[in-house]
């Protein structure tokens, strides 16, 4: 069925991502990897002194196996820098001083965010002790922090904190996005507290990269000015992303065409396509040419990788490709899939942590679809017409790419494009067009500025041409199915599906079909299951959003959202949008919360005082003392919000609850504060600032 | 063809009815949820109970507490004329103690009350509480007798005024008064001769603070400057001549030694900036050189330039005591915060103390201008 011989590298990846898998998600903790590995590797080694019986022959794959599961647990938590004894969180104290160099271009957002290579920690330039680890510092704006860049060295002294988890449910994971990188602190210094000591301290070729990039860039906005053509062409052709706007990326997202905006595997793929096709071109009979031509298009893809800022993505994606460019050197007959395993074995070998990164996951399993299904899917339909076969062709790109890559992808961005294959079609000529312009332009800058001149126009016109196109496409109906949330479980039915269809492409069995039958079945129980949970959900969210409150009663599938009255709905969205999706809410009520009156079949609102279901829950805004009271009211929940002026013994008088919550609208120094009479009064609380947001089940 | 389609169509029997079976589960599976929605009604909740809860409890929370309760206890009411009457009698009145005391005040500061409605605009005096005074408020007529608008309880008189020569130099409060200008203006005007300010010019009148320009307009042709002296930098600098009444500013000043009065008798330095001076001089543990005086809040350039010739600078009486100071200690000092303080303990810890200025070097949180600042706080 499958020819192994073909491809032995997908043998061994198979182990060493379970492997890695045991170890991310410490399904086997304590597991003495690096010993059982010692042994495997010793034993191995005999059976090439003894003939293993017939009957045998599968033990040796088997150890082996065994050997390359344990690489990847023992790798996994290897690279994982905090195991370093010389990591700088083992060996600085809180006053040291941690001197690191700037690792990555930095990024503003409300801080600059640098990402630091540490170097060195210690008091002063005497006791320093070598460090190692990466820290991501968050420096205030100044001008000063604006002229940093790749290579400076920098001097801080301010406390490290490792970053939060998530505060609400199903919320971005910033931590998790960190521990990818390999950050685990971060440090928060304001201007006393950093000095730049040296500047060109890093790599030399990655910083002559960088600054060719900059150059650039100057040179690319000297044609095009600022407006989204530029935004988009640097994107594409640089890598640099910093200025799409919210539009244009919600615009690609929502019509499919992402993967064009963030250099990776496409772009990386489309300069192997055009080097291959220019050295195609020279038929030369000279005996080294073939290796030579090897070479050339290996320079070229690690060329376009340094020239795009080196961003972990490009990398990847060259390396991938430089894999199967080798491999299509050496045997021509060796399968595509091999070279694609080997090269993912060598980046996980290096990287584990990439196993786990959206970019990598996608990459991969896109040119894998590809591959496997696009030469099925075109040889269906002949067509003569060069330009439509051309169309053809890329319609089956698109389609195989998505086959593989859409359940990861529902997944992830909990929508499915339905016009991908047409702005597929847009976008990937429009791709090659501006990538091609784009370099040329840059190339002319220097030989004939006025064909430079010349070609800027050009590429300003194809770029605004296929970003209209993108943005007529978006206004087509039903382009995009949205609020859609699968869990773990229907992921890996969806890819056991793919699987399925894939043997069924390769051969037509019975039972084949019906296993796909079975999967299918298992995948529509489990949604059915996930839906009758969702009708019967009573469930109350208090978010945990600083500055504001919000509140969400979920009844059904039906949603009540309570808010107070400065929070936007953008602002809500980021914090709610992912939970309401994960838990079904089709129909959404927002309100601001404690002012209006409504009785509902299972849920009341009388200004601050509320039911859900059969819990209560009054929120209080205002003082009480003074007022007397002559007997308590009863309720559940007390939901302090806008830093009332209120004392926990005054709230013991007017009411008789079981927790006070407060919301992350309240000022910390009055959580802390109320903090300390509960723990006096012996008051059972919450605070969301802290804890994060609370989540209520009504159904207990 | 048609074979080949026939081929494709075709399944086994065994085929057919596994498929058929499988499909049925899958058709059953998906309609699940729709027929579940179907006979699944969740419960209704009766809220009556509450609703009687929350009625009670609002109702109940509007009466206020015990202590307070006597302020708004029907009393016995009688006539009174707010402009004379006791704070007692307010009191007896039903009025808070507080409120009384606000009444009181009001009329000390020249407010008066000319019709029943006035009574209305004293801070604190809620709505009900007036509208069971007001028809026991009596105001005599004489007092009432100048009707006027309402924001006019500052401004001049209304009464006709002939204004006549004077010299501002001179002039006495009565005079002053005669030409109608408020009593807060001349005591504005007396306090800046009392601390050596001289009329040159008649344009130097209209710079008096709360002097209205329609008055100055009035004024200027009346104006008798005796002796304008020409303006140079040093007259300005150099203490005003003897025609001063006991020019204050002759004695010269300890800047840490004087107290808030002492620093009032400089001319430019009021009473707020005299308790800044002083508070900020507590802060610090005493200004190290005259120049500090520029830190403390909002005093401007011009009268530091003025009043540097009669400042003393003395030795500072307070010094932080680096290796064993605490926290707060060092973070109250203007030249140190918390996030400084912080390092610096941290260092103590880890290092051991500070042996001089030279190891204060060692933390970059401070800069060596900070550290030159600080130096003469520090003790080691």
């Amino acid at each position: 069925m499958i020819n192994w011989r073909e491809s032995p590298f997908v043998r061994l990846l198979i182990p060493l991502i379970a492997g890695m898998l045991l170890a991310y998600f410490e399904l086997m903790p304590g597991l003495p990897a690096f010993t059982i590995l010692l042994g495997l590797l010793l034993v191995l080694p005999l059976s090439s002194f003894f003939s293993i019986p017939f009957g045998w022959r599968w033990a040796f794959g088997l150890l082996l196996n065994l050997a390359l599961l344990t690489t990847g647990y023992q790798l996994t938590q290897q690279h994982d820098s905090r195991q370093n004894t010389q990591h700088y969180s083992r060996l600085a104290s809180p006053s040291d001083y941690l001197f690191g160099t700037v690792s990555e271009a930095p990024r503003l957002r409300n801080r600059l965010q640098v990402i630091l290579d540490i170097e060195a920690t210690g008091v002063q330039a005497q006791q320093l002790k070598a460090a190692t680890g990466r820290l991501a510092a968050y420096l205030p704006p100044t001008p000063q922090a604006q002229q940093l860049r790749y290579g400076d060295r920098l001097l801080l002294s301010a406390p490290i904190h490792p970053p939060l988890a998530p505060k609400n449910p199903k919320a971005f994971d910033y931590r998790a996005y960190l521990y990818l990188q390999n950050i685990h602190y971060q440090i928060y210094p304001d201007t006393s507290q950093w000095q730049l000591l040296d500047r060109d301290q890093g790599h030399p070729v990655l910083a002559t990269a960088l600054r060719l990039r900059r150059l650039a860039l100057e040179r690319l906005h000297r044609h095009l000015g600022y407006g989204n053509e530029y935004a988009i062409v640097a994107a594409l052709v640089l890598g640099d992303k910093r200025h799409l706007s919210e539009e244009v990326r919600n615009a690609y997202a929502d019509t499919g065409a992402m993967h064009v905006l963030a250099v990776s595997g496409l772009h990386v793929g489309l300069i192997y396509l055009a080097l291959a096709w220019l050295l195609s071109r020279l038929r030369l009979s000279w005996r080294f040419w073939a290796v030579v031509k090897t070479l050339l298009l290996l320079l070229g893809v690690w060329a376009f990788a340094l020239f795009t800022g080196a961003s972990a993505s490009v990398l990847r994606a060259a390396s991938m490709f430089s894999f199967i460019i080798i491999g299509r050197a050496l045997q021509r007959q060796s399968s595509v899939y091999n070279s694609l395993a080997a090269s993912a074995f060598c980046l996980l070998c290096f990287d584990p942590y990439l196993l786990f990164e959206v970019g990598f996951q996608l990459s991969y399993l896109a040119v894998t679809g590809i591959v496997f299904f696009q030469a099925r899917i075109y040889k269906l339909w002949y067509i003569e017409n060069k330009m439509g076969d051309y169309l053809w062709q890329l319609l089956t790109v698109g389609l195989a790419a998505q086959l593989t890559t859409f359940p990861l992808s529902i997944y992830y961005f909990h929508q499915f494009p339905l016009y991908f294959w047409l702005s597929g079609l847009i976008v990937v000529p429009a791709a090659m067009l501006i990538l091609g312009t784009g370099v040329l332009v840059l190339l002319a800058e220097g030989i004939f500025p006025a064909l430079a001149t010349l070609l800027g126009k050009v590429l300003l016109g194809v770029t605004w041409l296929s970003n209209s196109l993108i943005f007529l496409l978006l206004k087509l109906p039903g382009g995009l199915i949205g609020g859609l949330w699968i869990g773990l479980l229907s992921l890996l039915l969806l890819y056991l599906l793919v699987v399925v269809l894939m043997l069924l492409v390769k051969q037509r069995k019975m039972r084949i079909l019906l296993a796909g039958m079975v999967i299918l079945g298992l995948l529509v129980g489990q949604l059915s299951r996930s839906n009758i949970l969702h009708q019967q959900q009573q469930q109350l969210t208090i978010y945990s959003l600083t500055g504001h409150s919000l509140v969400d009663y979920f009844d059904g599938q039906r949603g009540l959202s309570l808010h107070s009255s400065q929070l936007t709905e953008g602002k809500a969205r980021w914090v709610s949008m992912n939970h309401r999706m994960a838990r079904g809410i089709d129909h959404l009520e927002r309100r601001p919360l404690g002012q209006d009156t409504v009785v509902g079949e299972r849920c009341l609102l009388q200004g601050p005082f509320m039911q859900f279901g059969e819990t209560r829950m009054v929120v209080v805004d205002e003082t009480l003392r003074g007022a007397s009271v002559v007997e308590p009211l009863r309720t559940d929940y007390l939901l302090l919000c806008d830093n009332p002026w209120i004392a926990m013994k005054d709230l013991q008088r007017h009411y008789n609850f079981r927790q006070v919550v407060f919301d992350a609208s309240n000022s910390r120094k009055k959580r802390k504060i109320w903090a300390e009479q509960c723990h006096q009064l012996g008051i059972s609380y919450r605070d969301l600032a802290e804890e994060g947001a609370l989540i209520i089940d009504l159904k207990e | 063809m048609k074979n080949i389609l026939k081929d494709y169509f075709y399944y086994t029997k065994a085929e057919r009815n596994g498929l058929l079976i499988l499909l049925f589960l899958l058709l059953a599976l998906i309609s699940l949820p729709t027929i579940y929605a179907y006979f699944f009604k969740p419960k209704k909740i009766d809220f009556t109970a509450y609703q009687k809860e929350i009625t009670a409890f609002t109702n109940r929370q509007k009466k206020p507490d015990a202590p307070l309760a006597h302020v708004s206890k029907p009393r016995a009411l009688f006539s009174f004329n707010p402009n004379t009457a006791s704070v007692e009698e307010f009191t007896r009145l039903g009025l808070s103690e507080k409120l009384a005391q606000t009444i009181a005040n009001y009329r000390n500061k020249g407010g008066q009350f000319r019709e029943a409605k006035d009574f209305k605009v004293i801070y604190g005096l809620k709505a009900e509480d007036y509208d069971r005074l007001e028809p026991y408020i009596t105001i005599p007529k004489q007092a009432a007798r100048s009707k006027l608008p309402k924001n006019t309880r500052v401004k001049t008189k209304p009464r006709e005024i002939s204004p006549f020569p004077f010299d501002p130099n001179t002039a006495d409060s009565t005079t002053l008064h005669r030409l109608g200008l408020s009593s807060r203006t001349i005591r504005i005007l007396l306090n800046y001769r009392a601390k050596g300010g001289r009329f040159r010019a008649k344009e130097d009148l209209s710079r008096i603070y709360g002097l209205h320009q329609e008055d100055y307009q009035r004024l200027a042709p009346f104006l008798q400057i005796e002796t304008p002296q020409p303006l140079s930098p040093k007259t300005k600098i150099s203490p005003p001549s003897k025609a001063q009444v006991t020019s204050p500013q002759k004695t010269v000043i300890d800047i840490n030694q004087a107290t808030a009065k002492d620093w009032q008798a400089l001319r430019g330095i009021g009473p707020s900036y005299s308790k800044r001076i002083v508070q900020y001089r507590n802060l610090l543990g005493g200004f190290a050189n005259v120049q500090q005086l520029t830190e403390v809040y909002g005093i401007p350039d011009s009268t530091m330039q003025q009043i540097q010739p009669f400042l003393k600078s003395s030795p500072i009486f307070k010094k932080i005591p680096i290796n064993t100071a605490d926290k707060k200690t060092m973070a109250a000092h203007p030249y140190l915060n918390y996030k400084k303080a912080q390092v610096i303990i941290n260092y103590r810890q880890q290092h051991g103390p500070f042996a001089d200025v030279e190891d204060l070097k060692k933390l970059i949180v401070l800069s060596p201008k900070e550290i030159k600042k600080l130096q003469p706080y520090l003790s080691f």
